[in-house]
């Protein structure tokens, strides 16, 4: 569990978009974990059955708190100055992406999340969603067109 | 049939080709992913919490079960393979003299056959290993290199440190600066590790001829640390 919980802790962040619920739903997903771990039945694939759980519950929490007031307060200058600056190490940056991502439906963010976060194959995500190859190629294709609408010219390709 | 053909067609038109996506959105989505691939490490209260919340239930579970009524104790004594079911014996006072005297009987016996050497796997300690150190050494320093003029900076990451990317970073070192190293203290046995460079990319250790691989495809190095050999004759 240690082995992956960094990947863990990043994915949740990414998908729930707050430290305290993603902290709430890897504790809840562990202890799930923990009660079902004889269902682990090949220890070698451990992890991708962890992250299953993983992914389950921070959808099952995106779904439940999509609806909440959005937690960031937009910065126009600073995002500038991130961007032109350090575009790459700014905080004010990753906030803004942040931001657009916690925008986008549930399955999509989590198909981004994890093809270009977590840079996983497809047939791995497969695997940790339940969903089918080409869904999930849709699903991300989507997403990236919904960024690029949401962040415009802000994050240049 | 037709129809479909061409409402298929239509749809991957507007959909664009799945297998060969556009390049100007995959280096959009590069640009936009790769402030997120920062590393997020958990609160450090967090396996601690973790670890409290499954003790107490699984105190709880203990307890359910020591509450369970006989008859269900019993099922789940049957289910228990002969050898590790446990048997109440009721004798008499006579008869349990004679089942002590019995077993005392068989032991003196197997006693006298070892003294007289049939017994090769049963040996009395040597002498000399009351005498050794109690306990063989059980910690040996390991030394980590790992060459990287570019890198920024390296950690060492395993089990021996929870996988944590902060935990264990190495110094730069070397003729051109791009060798980092860092030693370690590590208990005998088999650790699995690899470095983290600029926080982000993985590698297996070049050096190390053992290696595993995890169900993400991603590989990992093995190292053995061997327990030094007791000193029989030390004194």
């Amino acid at each position: 569990m240690d082995r992956y919980q960094h990947e863990y802790v990043r994915f949740a962040r990414r998908m729930l978009g707050s430290r305290d619920d993603a902290d709430e739903a890897l504790q809840a997903a562990f202890l799930r974990a923990y009660r079902a771990l004889e269902q682990c039945r090949d220890p070698r694939r451990f992890g991708a059955w962890l992250y299953h759980i993983v992914a389950n519950e921070c959808r099952t929490r995106a779904t439940r708190t999509g609806r909440r007031e959005r937690r960031f307060v937009r910065d126009e200058a600073a995002l500038e100055r991130a961007l032109t600056e350090h575009p790459a190490d700014d905080d004010a940056l990753r906030d803004e992406i942040q931001h657009a991502l916690d925008q986008l439906p549930d399955d999509q963010r989590e198909a981004f999340v994890l093809k270009h976060v977590e840079e996983l194959s497809y047939d791995e995500m497969a695997e940790i969603t339940g969903a089918g190859v080409s869904a999930l190629k849709m699903r991300v294709k989507r997403a990236c067109e919904r960024l690029r609408d949401l962040l415009g010219e802000k994050v240049h390709a | 049939m037709r129809e479909r053909d061409e409402w298929r067609a239509r749809r991957r038109r507007d959909d664009g080709d799945l297998d060969a996506p556009d390049p100007a959105l995959e280096r959009f989505a590069e640009r936009v992913a790769a402030p997120l691939r920062a590393p997020e490490r958990a609160d450090d209260t967090f396996r601690a919490r973790l670890m409290a919340t499954v003790r107490a239930e699984a105190e709880l579970t203990q307890a359910a079960l020591t509450h369970a009524t006989g008859g269900e104790a019993a099922a789940g004594a049957s289910r228990e393979p002969w050898y590790r079911r446990s048997v109440t014996v009721r004798l008499t006072p006579l008869r349990g003299l004679a089942a002590a005297a019995a077993i005392g009987g068989v032991m003196l016996l197997g006693a006298r056959a070892l003294e007289r050497g049939g017994g090769a796997t049963v040996a009395s300690p040597p002498r000399v290993a009351r005498s050794a150190p109690p306990l063989p050494d059980t910690v040996r320093v390991v030394q980590f290199v790992f060459v990287a003029p570019d890198a920024r900076r390296v950690a060492l990451v395993g089990d021996f440190n929870a996988w944590d990317r902060e935990a264990t970073q190495l110094q730069r070192g070397g003729v051109n600066g791009g060798v980092w190293t860092v030693s370690l203290a590590l208990p005998a046995g088999r650790h699995e590790y690899a470095f983290v460079v600029d926080g982000a990319r993985w590698e297996p250790d070049p050096a190390s001829t053992d290696a595993v691989t995890d169900d993400f495809g991603v590989v990992s190095s093995v190292v053995s640390v061997r327990a030094a050999a007791p000193r029989l004759g030390a004194t």
